[in-house]
């Protein structure tokens, strides 16, 4: 059975409830309210993102779904992208935010996962000044707080 | 294009810093105030120091007085030099600068010490220098520093205090590693056995290798006598997984050991998975008297629960006494399901053949340490029937008995195969070693099953190779060894590389074709530089080239590649072929085999390369002496059973360590079997210590 999702900018999509169900909030939603025909408004997510969302959850459809969530590692390597995942996210950066933050509200682990693993690996291999450069980050140090924390933490670094 | 990323909620950062190395967490610290936040609890998580530039490095004031505020981040400390755990755990400042009296060793020892780190879960001290080499100024001081000193003196009993204090003030360990020249391992074994450790789950006290090596000198060596070995084990935490260690080569005869058995029984060790504890150098035809063994291992195999899956003991035949049989068969322990033979007399193809068809599904068969004699096709068949089951197979030495076909098939047929090594490189009783082989073209047209495989160790030769001037006498060949044109050599190492990446969990590869018997004198010149090279095994004929213009770059998909043993494969792999692997493999932590003290690497700058950049994989070289088995991780891949392997590789040994923590320092594990309703598996709870809120 289909169930109706509303976006920030009122557009309609209709998808499988299994698909939308990829979400655990509209799962959790879906299961409060009952079944009923009335779409289900997101006010956080527009069209465009709700779109690509809707793409990942089809195509991961029938994944298993993910039971550990506490023990999951935190750490994974961002390097294990699915290659499907990998040319999904391959989009701009202001996508890929808006797609990692609508993850986020929608409870959709393994695309948040995705996302910021997709992120990491846009940070890696880059110098401090590259980084803010990618992100607009203004650096707020002083040339001499620069340095000290640099010093700092420089046993980290392989180069 | 950019985009602003002040609004990105820091829960979110949180979770793409976790997926950065160390490196790049280092970047991230320095991009702003924000960041600095979020990321140094992440970077301050783990401190691994094991590179003599790292060494320096966290040696400056600085980063001393970061450490002084952040140590109540650290969870995991990894390091092999003795300076950097003097400078964690120090004796207190008021231990008189004034008086200007030389403290008597009493009073030195009586001092108040104080340890920065408290909340570690993981401590590896690998194999403990004093100190690293000094960095090389040039490539020719480097290429000294190679074939360096020996080893430094054991660490004295004052620095051994400093071990002891530690561990004594880490009470929430959860993996526990220590190696190296460790003059009283007995009293370091007292102290562990003593302190209150209830989450310890992996215990070594192996340091940085597990069997033989040539060059060690193994007599100054972490091995704590039988007693203390009995007493630690009885009284080992009941959290422990996984235990292994070294015995002391003295082996007591029955009358010189007291069996006074406690009357107490031994703490119950349900979680217990994988017991290693090796004597390596007994030797074999000294046997342990029975009532020896049975005094130091049967109490303690009577405490272990359903989920004992692997035991390794000094000789294996400690299993051929009837009691301890029978105490590891009621303890659900599989015994018959590993085969491993040990001893110098041979064992016929029937006996061994015999021997494989007592068991449908081994899982594990290690070959490595016997005979076998090579008539017949007994043995081969006899695996091959049974390879369905195998997860961890070492047929090195092996060769007559198993030939190419045959490997292409086991590699065909075993779906479940996660550690197979067939390939041995150092000298044994035996002389060097002879192994199996598999052939180029059996290579390419076997379909195989086994895409599990985490680590591999196999002779792959066969390959055609034009380049390649010189016979195996050594002598000059004119116009080459091998017919055809380079191109062809290198579509059919496309087709092989095509295969490899198959193996997406390979952890460690070795493919180096076997040493050759060296003839001392004989000499052979190389065309690349000119250089000579004595003939013998550091020279491949037919194996792969691992370079770029070879099909290397058809691996990158092995991103989890941790150790690669380019022994006898390095002849081609140049700085582009160094800087591939360090970019396409971010897990690398060692590659083995380019140049050693003896062989001189032969693709030009490859030295300076090096010295320049020193990058972490490439340790060995700048510190020869560390050169011996395959760390992975602060953890011997090789000493771990399958299983072991399994759950590192489904966990990540982060990801456990990273559980104690989500729940608070108590850990179920998952995808461990839990033993059904066994007695009692009380994980210990841990007496929460708050995170984070101790900063000084």
């Amino acid at each position: 059975m289909p169930v109706t999702l509303t976006s920030l900018d009122d557009v309609k999509f209709t998808v499988d409830k299994d698909v939308a169900e990829r979400s655990i909030l509209i799962k959790n939603m879906i299961e409060d309210v009952g079944e009923s025909d009335s779409p289900i408004p997101l006010p956080n997510v527009s069209s465009a993102v709700l779109k690509k969302v809707i793409e990942y959850c089809e195509h991961h459809r029938n994944d298993p779904v993910q039971v550990q969530d506490e023990t999951d590692d935190p750490r994974k390597r961002s390097n294990d992208i699915e290659e499907w995942d990998m040319k999904f996210m391959a989009v701009d950066q202001e996508m890929l935010f808006e797609i990692i933050l609508a993850a986020n509200y929608l409870d959709i682990k393994p695309l948040l996962d995705v996302g910021c693993k997709t992120v990491a690996n846009i940070i890696k291999g880059k110098t401090p000044e590259e980084i803010r450069k990618t992100f607009n980050i203004v650096n707020d140090f002083t040339p001499e707080e620069e340095a000290q924390i640099k010093k700092e933490n420089e046993w980290a670094e392989d180069r | 294009m950019s985009t602003d990323l002040s609004w990105f909620p820091p829960e979110l950062l949180v979770s793409v810093f976790s997926a950065l190395s160390p490196h790049d967490q280092a970047q991230c610290v320095r991009v702003s105030r924000a960041w600095s936040a979020i990321s140094i609890p992440q970077l301050w998580r783990r401190i691994t120091i094991v590179t003599p530039r790292a060494f320096r490095r966290f040696l400056t004031e600085e980063a001393q007085t970061a450490l002084a505020r952040n140590a109540h981040l650290v969870r995991i400390f990894m390091t092999i030099y003795f300076p950097i755990v003097e400078s964690i755990v120090r004796r207190s400042p008021e231990s008189d600068p004034a008086t200007s009296e030389q403290p008597t060793a009493e009073a030195t020892l009586n001092d108040p010490i104080t340890c920065m780190l408290t909340n570690l879960l993981m401590l590896d001290l690998g194999t403990l220098w004093r100190t690293p080499l000094p960095p090389a100024q040039t490539p020719q001081e480097a290429f000294a520093a190679y074939s360096g000193p020996l080893p430094s003196p054991p660490l004295s009993s004052d620095q051994e205090e400093l071990i002891r204090h530690l561990i004594q003030s880490n009470p929430r360990l959860k993996c526990l590693n220590i190696g190296g020249y460790i003059q009283h391992c007995d009293a370091l074994l007292g102290i562990i056995t003593n302190t209150n450790l209830p989450n310890l789950q992996y215990m070594s006290l192996l340091g940085d290798h597990g069997g033989m090596s040539p060059w060690r000198d193994h007599e100054m060596e972490a091995s704590p006598s039988f007693e203390a070995a009995k007493r630690f084990l009885e009284n080992s935490p009941q959290s422990l997984k996984s235990v292994s260690g070294r015995l002391n080569a003295s082996v007591p005869t029955s009358d010189q050991l007291v069996l006074h058995d406690t009357p107490e029984p031994c703490l119950p060790h349900h979680s217990l998975e994988f017991v290693r504890i090796y004597a390596p150098f007994i030797e074999s035809e000294q046997t342990i008297p029975d009532l020896v063994q049975q005094h130091l291992f049967s109490k303690f195999f009577q405490s272990c629960g359903q989920n004992l899956k692997d035991v390794q003991t000094p000789h294996e035949e400690h299993l051929r006494i009837e009691s301890l049989r029978t105490i590891l068969a009621k303890r659900g322990f599989g015994a018959n399901k590993v085969l491993r033979l040990e001893g110098q007399e041979a064992i016929t193809d029937e006996a061994m053949a015999l021997e494989l068809a007592k068991e449908p599904d081994w899982t594990r068969i290690d070959f490595s340490t016997c005979d076998i004699m090579p008539q017949g096709r007994l043995t081969a068949n006899a695996l091959l029937e049974r390879c369905g089951s195998l997860e961890d197979l070492d047929i090195s030495t092996c060769e007559g008995v198993f030939t190419s076909q045959d490997l292409a098939e086991l590699l065909a047929k075993s779906p479940k195969l996660i550690k197979l090594i067939a390939s041995l490189d150092h000298m044994s009783a035996h002389g060097w070693p002879r192994n199996p082989q598999l052939e180029a073209q059996d290579f390419i047209w076997t379909p195989w099953v086994c895409t599990s495989l985490v680590y591999l160790e196999i002779q792959l030769v066969g390959v055609p190779r034009p380049d390649v001037k010189f016979g195996h006498d050594g002598r000059p060949v004119e116009g080459g060894l091998f017919r055809g044109t380079v191109e062809w050599s290198r579509q059919i190492q496309r087709l092989i590389y095509y295969r490899l990446a198959e193996l997406k969990n390979l952890i460690h590869l070795k493919l180096g074709h076997c040493p050759l018997e060296p003839q001392p004198g004989d000499q052979l010149i190389v065309d690349t530089e000119g250089r000579l090279r004595p003939l013998d095994d550091e020279f491949q004929l037919n194996c792969l080239e691992m370079s770029l213009a070879s099909g290397l770059d058809m691996l990158a998909g092995m991103t989890q590649m941790k150790v690669l043993d380019l022994t006898r494969c390095c002849h081609n792999v140049g700085i582009a072929e160094l800087e591939w692997m360090q970019k396409h493999w971010p897990q690398l932590e060692r590659i083995s085999g380019l140049f050693d003290d003896w062989y001189p690497a032969l693709q030009p700058g490859v030295y300076e390369w090096l010295v320049e950049n020193d990058p972490a994989w490439a340790w060995e070289y700048r510190d020869m002496q560390f050169s011996e088995d395959h760390r992975c991780g602060g953890i011997l891949l090789r000493d771990f059973a399958p299983q072991a392997i399994h759950v590192m590789v489904a966990e990540g040994f982060e990801g456990v360590v990273a559980q104690a923590e989500a729940t608070g320092g108590v850990v179920q594990e998952e995808g461990v079997v839990q033993p059904e309703a066994t007695e009692g598996v009380v994980q210990p709870e841990e007496g929460g210590v708050e995170e984070g809120g101790e900063g000084s």
